[in-house]
């Protein structure tokens, strides 16, 4: 079930064109990875989806309503979590927490239970009565997430939400982001430490200047960007050798060396490795080692991008 | 649920936040223990200064009015102005969008901590003022009155104070507000201490009927700003799509209404001549209700997305808040429509001098032609760059610029060309000049400046024309297009209950 449905947005700033004709959705239980480099578009984005800005054309659709004609329907649908957050002064994190529950229209006793569900999920307890200033930045990150759920949301929207952290800081909310994925909530995340996202995302959108290059599960965009599959392959033999052989080979393409053996790409699946293995065996290379390799988010999106800054 | 637990949810979250760290933080804490000693000290000094023993009380009620009004009109509303600018940073005012809460709740949730404080600081000085009240020389209804007086007061500059917080992020400007307010502040505290020092001493002028007009008048204007500015300040924090204009429209609308009816009334109370002053505040009121007016003639035209979802159904009905909906066709309409009624209210006046009462009617006349020109004609001709902010402010301040252009080209032109009374701003296209000539009955060239405001005004009516139609088509458009959806909604629903 499609919770976020961007349809065709767009957005200029003058004659800059922020976001141009801009589509992706998230599904219910998705981790969608946003991903691009500094003006890419990303925050704008985002800032439409959580209706803090209008698109020009377009719409998005948040759980079937829309920014455009029923913005408020849409902010009770999403938590929204920009990259500074929880800095007010002389509030202990129960008062901070209060206060948004009750700028969310919570009363009472359901005040009390959302409060208590999103303190126990984000482990906040034994910090209810330090200040919001006194926290570290990891502590704060919870404190945001915490008010994001207040209010039960179907979408989150994070917006570089592990910038800063350090890594004990980062797991946790990795960990946090993908129980709350579990729990059937859509995930939209921008991050630029791609390792992190490509552990926790199911799909990606990957923009450049103002537009979508590529968007779904990051192993689809690879296989459209290159339908080789990447193997590493290592021999008895010499590295060279055996670099010299896959080089030599039909449907072999991006052969590298690493480490002992050699990376490559190859086309044709499993009946072509089958015979290539074949080939190198009679050529008495004697190999110790084939594996697929993972689809690396990095590669996926230098290739995507050329770094076009508008 | 408990009565208590009832009430706690039902108050405003800003509200209960801001009192939160406002008693948690030092600068609340420092005012408090501050205005504390100072009216010690100012009570034991004021107490051992005075001459007399028949004006002792009255003596010490200043010196602690003093603290008081410093407390209530300065540093309240000063921490209301530095609370709400810290508010506004890093997205946080922003993030507040994202909530349930209505721009309206915010800025009244930081009002209402405001009265909170100011509130605790008149508890603290209230053994104080009831030491006063027993000392000889201070009247009961002259101490209520004060405090009163005070407390609205005090409400009023917060919530100047918390507009002007919204106004601008950059912080050198900020700064320069800071010290503007600083200094708006002290000359209020200083005039309330002079103000409350005088009616002391002439306490039986309350029970005079002009007294206690005038302090009515001062208290409406006071609060008439202070709803402005509330108005101002909760637009300003609400999104940009947002219907910005309405609600300023309204109030304005209103506005001119009590006070037109107001100045009616007080036409058939108050005898001739004393009347004329009423007149010549009822035009001041009519030009002072016309500069916001600027602003909204010189809007964009489109109705945003947003704006289109608020715009009645009903064609009737739409066609009557026309003049109220954004843009700025619907502006000059709303400035005609509120000259219109001010003028038609004008002839319904008791004449003020009888033999003078046409001349009346021929200078107000006049004034509504100049008028409708002057802050009709510019912005229309800015009209097609309104998209751009520093047009949009020039738009506002046109009116003005228009005054003065009229008044100096024709000025310049005639000094180049060697004639003395147009180089003298003696010329029909001079405002002040005209109008006072108007007054002459011996002036023989009149048909020269009628033909003049005349002109200025068939041009900018034309010139508006178009524009005022679009404003009208607009909001049918989009009146049209509700009934429609809704009408589409409704056929869809019956047919999906149909086949189910």
């Amino acid at each position: 079930m499609k919770i976020l449905d961007v349809q065709s947005i767009s957005r200029s700033f003058g004659n800059v064109k922020a976001v141009d004709n801009v589509s992706f959705s998230v599904s219910a239980g998705e981790i969608c990875g946003f991903i691009g480099p500094n003006g890419a578009g990303k925050t704008t984005t985002m800032r439409i989806c959580s209706t803090l800005e209008l698109p020009d054309s377009g719409d998005v659709l948040v759980s079937g309503s829309s920014v455009l004609d029923d913005p408020r329907g849409v902010t009770r649908k999403i938590g929204f979590m920009p990259d500074a957050y929880a800095s007010e002064q002389n509030t202990p994190v129960r008062d901070y927490l209060d206060f948004h529950a009750r700028a969310q229209g919570l009363r009472g006793a359901e005040r009390d239970k959302a409060m208590r569900s999103v303190i126990d999920f984000t482990g906040l307890d034994p910090l209810l009565d330090k200040e919001i200033l006194a926290l570290s930045k990891g502590m704060r990150q919870r404190a945001g997430l915490a008010v994001t759920l207040l209010h039960d949301p179907s979408l989150l929207i994070l917006d570089e939400p592990a910038a800063g952290l350090d890594p004990r800081a980062r797991v946790e909310l990795r960990e946090l982001l993908t129980v709350l994925a579990e729990m059937g909530k859509a995930v939209l995340i921008s991050s630029h430490i791609l390792t992190e996202l490509s552990e926790i995302c199911d799909v990606v959108a990957v923009i450049e200047a103002g537009t979508i290059r590529a968007s779904g599960r990051v192993s689809d965009i690879q296989k459209k960007l290159s339908p080789d599959a990447l193997y590493y392959m290592r021999c008895l033999a010499e590295g060279e050798a055996l670099q010299r052989f896959l080089l030599e080979q039909p449907g072999v393409d991006k052969v590298r060396a690493e480490g002992h053996g050699c990376v490559f790409g190859l086309a044709g699946g499993e009946e072509a490795l089958a015979d290539l293995l074949g080939r190198a065996v009679n050529q008495d290379l004697r190999p110790m080692e084939v594996r697929p390799l993972a689809v690396d988010l990095e590669e996926v999106f230098l290739s995507l991008t050329d770094g076009v800054v508008q | 649920m408990t009565l208590p637990d009832w009430i706690d949810d039902r108050f405003n979250p800003i509200l209960v936040k801001e009192v939160r760290q406002a008693l948690r933080g030092r600068y609340f804490k420092v005012t408090y223990g501050l205005t504390l000693i100072a009216a010690t000290l100012v009570g034991i000094v004021c107490l051992m200064a005075s001459d007399s023993n028949q004006d002792i009380g009255q003596t010490y009620f200043v010196g602690i009015y003093m603290c008081m009004a410093a407390a209530m009109m300065g540093l309240v509303p000063f921490q209301a102005f530095v609370a709400a600018s810290g508010s506004g940073r890093g997205g946080r005012a922003e993030l507040l969008q994202l909530t349930a809460l209505r721009p309206r709740q915010i800025v009244a949730g930081r009002l209402l901590s405001s009265l909170v404080q100011s509130g605790l600081v008149l508890a603290a000085l209230a053994p104080f003022l009831a030491l006063s009240f027993l000392l000889p020389g201070v009247d009961l209804t002259v101490l209520v009155f004060v405090v009163v007086y005070t407390l609205i007061f005090s409400a009023c500059v917060s919530c100047v104070t918390l507009s002007a917080s919204f106004l601008t992020e950059n912080r050198l400007l900020r700064v320069l507000l800071m010290v503007i307010l600083g200094g708006f502040q002290f000359s209020l505290v200083s005039s309330a201490v002079a103000g409350v020092s005088e009616i002391l001493r002439n306490s039986q002028d309350l029970q005079d009927i002009e007294a206690q007009v005038a302090l009515a008048v001062f208290a409406g204007v006071a609060i008439f700003i202070a709803t402005f500015a509330f108005i101002g300040g909760t637009l300003r924090i609400s999104h940009p799509e947002e219907n910005r204009s309405t609600p300023l429209r309204v109030l304005m609308f209103c506005f001119a209404l009590v006070g037109m009816i107001g100045t009616y009334l007080a036409m058939h109370f108050v005898p001739h001549p004393e009347a004329e002053g009423f007149v010549v505040a009822y035009l001041a009121l009519g030009f002072a209700m016309l500069l916001p007016a600027g602003i909204f003639s010189g809007e964009p035209e489109r109705l945003g997305r947003r704006v289109q979802v608020t715009a009645p159904k009903n064609a009737l009905v739409g066609l009557l808040v026309t003049p109220f909906m954004p843009g700025g066709g619907n502006g000059a309409l709303f400035n005609l429509m509120i000259l219109g009624t001010f003028g038609s209210i004008m002839m319904l006046f008791p004449t003020v001098d009888p033999d003078a009462g046409d001349a009346w009617v021929e200078l107000f006349v006049f004034s509504f032609l100049w008028g409708v020109t002057a802050f009709n004609l510019p912005s229309a001709l800015l009209q097609r760059w309104s998209k751009h902010m520093p047009v949009r402010v020039l738009s506002a301040f046109s009116p003005g610029l228009f005054f003065a252009a009229t008044a100096m080209v024709p000025t310049f032109f005639g000094l180049m060309a060697g004639d003395r009374d147009w180089g003298d701003f003696e010329h029909p296209f001079c405002f002040p000049w005209a109008f006072e000539r108007l007054t002459r009955d011996s002036y023989s060239n009149k048909e020269a400046i009628w033909a003049v405001a005349l002109l200025m005004f068939v041009v900018t009516v034309l010139v508006n024309m178009p524009r005022m139609l679009r404003g009208l088509k607009e909001v049918q458009r989009v009146s049209r297009l509700r009934r429609e959806n809704e009408a589409r909604a409704k056929a869809e629903k019956a047919q999906e209950v149909s086949a189910a």
